[in-house]
């Protein structure tokens, strides 16, 4: 390897604890061959760690949290308000039905209406038939918006949230 | 900074203890690295509450495929980033550091001597690298962050944090030779 591709790795994974213990012994015994590399290894670590190592850290002040607080409160798009639109999101699900299962259901419905409009005697039994399926149609139908919810959910996917579009 | 998912969810639902929780758990290092990106400590305090503010209102679309501290770091880098590089105070930085450097260089002075120049020091030197070697820097040589966290907070390729990170140093080595030269 040339002294180069060495100090590449000096100047990156040697000088953060990076490399994979193979690759370190091949670095370590080309430094103690190479007074060049060895001398940029010390200017480097010199020039551009050494300065930032156990930098004094800020403390957050109370007005800082203060100010946050009542940023918060004052906040036009407060979370609470996120709650309010799932809370729409939901109520829209909820009349929301797939257009097959929809049609379905209209007819149902009619052949329910239709069948109470006759002549008892001829449609007791029927309307008793006609009225367990459209039960289970309504079963059907809850089954259904459960799964677009669950679907929705799931759907999304992406990396924690959407924050790298809010910054796009 | 340790966050349960307990808290995140809590604090998602609109409790407000539980976000101070995680304001005091994660304030230091969202502060401080927007203090060593921007250089001032005004200009981070802004910042450290501009995150916060997103943090609160973002937290219901966290999900737990992400870890929440990659996450908070992610947005104090983005905020940061965005301030520097719409702020109008262009900072000179880079010029009047060097004779700090040159001090610092020449009397090899202990730190503690003087705090004051070596913080003058480090900000010119952070100063000298663009917005993004800067932030791969101080994720790594002040929030010691490994290569593939920082990979994953600013979701970009490890050799691409590689690549960055031996850019700024390279910057960082320039200025210093340019310095001593000056001095010797
Ligand atoms: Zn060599």
């Amino acid at each position: 390897m040339s002294c180069e591709k060495f100090q590449e790795m000096i100047l990156t994974d040697y000088l953060d604890r990076e490399l994979s213990a193979q690759r370190r012994a091949s670095l370590e015994a080309h430094l103690t061959q190479c007074p060049g590399c060895r001398e940029f290894a010390e200017q480097a670590r010199k020039g551009a760690v050494e300065p930032f190592e156990q930098l004094e850290r800020l403390k957050p002040s109370p007005q800082l949290w203060a100010n946050i607080k009542e940023a918060i409160e004052e906040d036009p798009q407060p979370a609470v308000r996120g709650a309010l639109v799932d809370f729409w999101e939901r109520l829209k699900l909820l009349f929301y039905f797939p257009r097959p299962a929809l049609a379905l259901a209209t007819v149902v419905l009619m052949i329910v209406m239709l069948l109470a409009v006759l002549p008892k005697p001829i449609g007791r039994n029927h309307i008793a038939q006609v009225e367990s399926v459209a039960e289970e149609e309504v079963e059907y139908l809850a089954s259904l918006m459960e799964g677009t919810e669950s679907m929705d959910s799931d759907g999304n996917g992406g990396y924690g949230t959407a924050i790298e579009e809010y910054f796009l | 900074m340790d966050i349960s998912n307990d808290i995140v969810k809590r604090a998602a639902a609109g409790d407000p203890d539980a976000f101070e929780e995680i304001y005091k758990a994660s304030a230091g290092y969202v502060l401080n690295v927007a203090y060593r990106v921007l250089g001032a400590r005004e200009d981070a305090e802004e910042v450290t509450q501009d995150v916060f503010l997103i943090i609160h209102r973002k937290l219901k679309d966290f999900r737990f495929d992400a870890a929440f501290k990659t996450w908070v770091y992610r947005i104090t880098v983005n905020v940061s980033i965005n301030y520097a590089k719409k702020s109008n105070k262009a900072r000179n930085r880079t010029v009047e550091f060097k004779e700090e450097l040159a001090v610092c260089e020449q009397a090899n002075q202990t730190r503690e001597a003087d705090q004051e120049l070596h913080e003058k020091v480090v900000a010119g030197l952070l100063g000298v690298l663009n917005p993004d070697q800067r932030a791969c820097l101080v994720l790594r040589s002040v929030e010691k962050l490994s290569y593939q966290e920082i990979a994953e907070t600013l979701d970009i390729n490890i050799n691409t944090v590689r690549t960055r990170i031996k850019r700024a140093r390279e910057a960082l080595l320039a200025v210093r030779k340019e310095v001593m030269n000056n001095v010797l």
